[in-house]
């Protein structure tokens, strides 16, 4: 068998993912189903879950000094741990894939304390309050880096970004539960999983027929990113139909700075207008990119708008895996076929993105086990313990991809996705289209065909 | 050296310039006031893109699904 990206991701996922079950569902679970009869669940922390907890500790908010971050625990000892983790968990798959491990490692622990920063910056309490995550942070901060200092060639071997991306998509596939999708019942679908795809698809359309945007694939990232979940749904499609680096930074770059002003504006306008909180609330969930953003900004408004706002965005969360699911097939059978020749079922196969087997597996295992198990038992083991930990080294390795990305990008390549302005047309017009069919939806499902639901609320 | 040295001084510039403007929008906008005070309160992280990583958006859930239930 060839090892390939994809394998090796898959491969990597299941490690860590499996990994996590041992220690984090199975050892536990005798003693917390005894628990759960006789009350609460209260899970006793091992000197290895403890350990692995603190890998992937939150760093501290800081305003002025940035060292601040790092009181109150003992960071360094978790960062170094986690480094050592990464170096032989990436290196071995870097090795499998033909690049040297020494070569690997030397430019990895560069990538490594670029991230750092990245974290850093993201802790810090101004940034952190309207949004500029990580993922923004890591980006400029590769692109000042490589072209500021250039890039050395022995950095290159380290710049996976998409071992480092597919691997953590298959880590965010067992976030992806599907039981969650009944949360609010039938109006909470009909928000979340009719309008979306509506937007995407007509989002799209628009980029390609009335705007003739040249890459297909720079328009599915954007249209992805903007009408599903921001940043996540960006790196899901743009992994499912192969986007360049620039074009996904492009889409993550509009998504953040938008999801920042219409957390600000958009509870503001809905205040202003005497909107009720469910009403806003759920346009709000159907409408800003990221989640946290999304909370923020249903907070405004109220508790009731926030629990709506919340709950919509994560049914909205779920679909990722069914868009990035769609978007690898449609590439694979249309985009990328040579025109009027028919593609057999074993180029399909070939060319198939095969991370996303792996993002979609994980998906199906933790949403049956979670569905199999004990309400209470699956918050505590799942939801608490595992994800706590997966999560974390999840976002370390969507940080690491970015920071690749940002080393590997010319500025100037970069700045040639804007010409023309045709991203920013197609992300405000997408958005506008979702504001107002979002708006619509939400009217409909909670006030003339679900009042019931709304009143319970 | 000289381009080296004038890209990094531009760049802490401008990370400062960046972190002086949300100050001073929090200080002169209600609305923006308003809500970084909430944010801060809460102990919120506008940052997080997916919903595993707030816990508001997890509390959410759970409080949703026990009001429909009752």
């Amino acid at each position: 068998m060839k090892w390939t990206e994809d394998l090796v991701a898959i491969a990597t996922g299941v490690f860590i993912l499996g990994f996590a079950l041992v220690v984090f569902v199975m050892a536990p679970y005798a003693s917390a189903s005894e628990q759960v009869t006789t009350g609460s669940v209260n899970i006793e922390q091992t000197t290895l879950t403890s350990h692995l907890h603190l890998m992937v500790a939150k760093f501290q908010k800081w305003t002025q000094n940035p060292l601040d971050t790092f009181e109150g625990k003992n960071y360094a000892w978790g960062l170094l741990s986690l480094l050592l983790a990464f170096g032989v968990l990436l290196g071995a798959g870097a090795a499998v894939l033909g690049t040297p491990v020494k070569k690997f490692l030397k430019g990895f622990v560069i990538v490594f304390l670029v991230g750092l920063v990245a974290y850093v910056l993201q802790s810090q309490v101004s940034f952190k309050s309207i949004g500029l995550g990580y993922a923004l942070w890591a980006i400029v901060l590769g692109i000042f880096i490589s072209n500021t200092f250039g890039l050395p060639e022995w950095l290159k071997p380290a710049l996976r970004h998409e071992l480092f991306i597919k691997t953590g998509l298959v880590l965010l596939g067992a976030e992806v539960l599907f039981g969650k999708i009944m949360a609010i019942g039938l109006p909470g679908i009909f928000v979340a999983w009719v309008v979306t795809p509506i937007v995407l698809v007509s989002t799209f359309w628009f980029g390609q027929r009335i705007l003739k945007m040249s890459s297909k694939s720079l328009n599915i990232t954007i249209s992805a990113d903007m009408s599903v979940c921001g940043v996540s749904a960006a790196i899901a499609t743009a992994a499912a139909c192969n986007a360049k680096k620039e074009e996904l930074t492009t889409a993550i770059g509009l998504s953040m700075v938008f999801t920042s002003v219409m957390m600000v504006a958009l509870p503001a306008f809905i205040q202003a207008v005497g909107m009720p909180e469910v009403l806003g609330g759920a346009w709000l969930g159907g409408t800003i990119d990221a989640t946290g953003a999304v909370v923020a900004a249903g907070a405004f408004l109220g508790d009731t708008a926030m629990n709506v706002a919340a709950t919509i965005k994560m049914i909205q969360n779920i679909l990722i895996g069914v868009i990035a699911f769609a978007v690898a097939m449609y590439w694979t059978t249309k985009v990328d076929r040579v025109q009027g020749k028919k593609v057999p079922a074993s180029e399909i196969w070939n060319r198939f993105p095969k991370f996303i087997l792996g993002f979609i597996g994980a998906s199906i295992f933790f949403s049956l086990l979670q569905g199999t198990m004990n309400p209470e038992l699956s918050e505590v083991l799942i939801e608490k313990q595992l994800f706590g930990f997966t999560k974390g080294i999840r976002g370390w390795l969507f940080c690491l991809a970015f920071v690749s990305i940002g080393l590997s990008t010319n500025f100037k390549e970069l700045r040639g996705q804007f010409s023309g302005g045709k991203p920013l047309i197609l992300y405000v017009c997408g958005q506008l289209l979702n504001l107002g069919l979002t708006l619509l939806m939400a009217w409909l499902v909670f006030y003339k065909i679900f009042p019931e639901i709304t009143a319970t609320i | 050296m000289r381009r080296r040295i004038r890209n990094i001084i531009f760049f802490v510039l401008i990370l400062m310039g960046l972190e002086r403007s949300i100050v001073f929008f929090g200080e002169s906008s209600e609305t923006f006031k308003l809500q970084q005070s909430i944010i801060l309160k809460e102990q919120m992280d506008p940052a997080a893109f997916f919903y595993t990583e707030s816990d508001h958006a997890l509390r959410a859930e759970k409080k949703m699904r026990k009001l429909l239930a009752e």
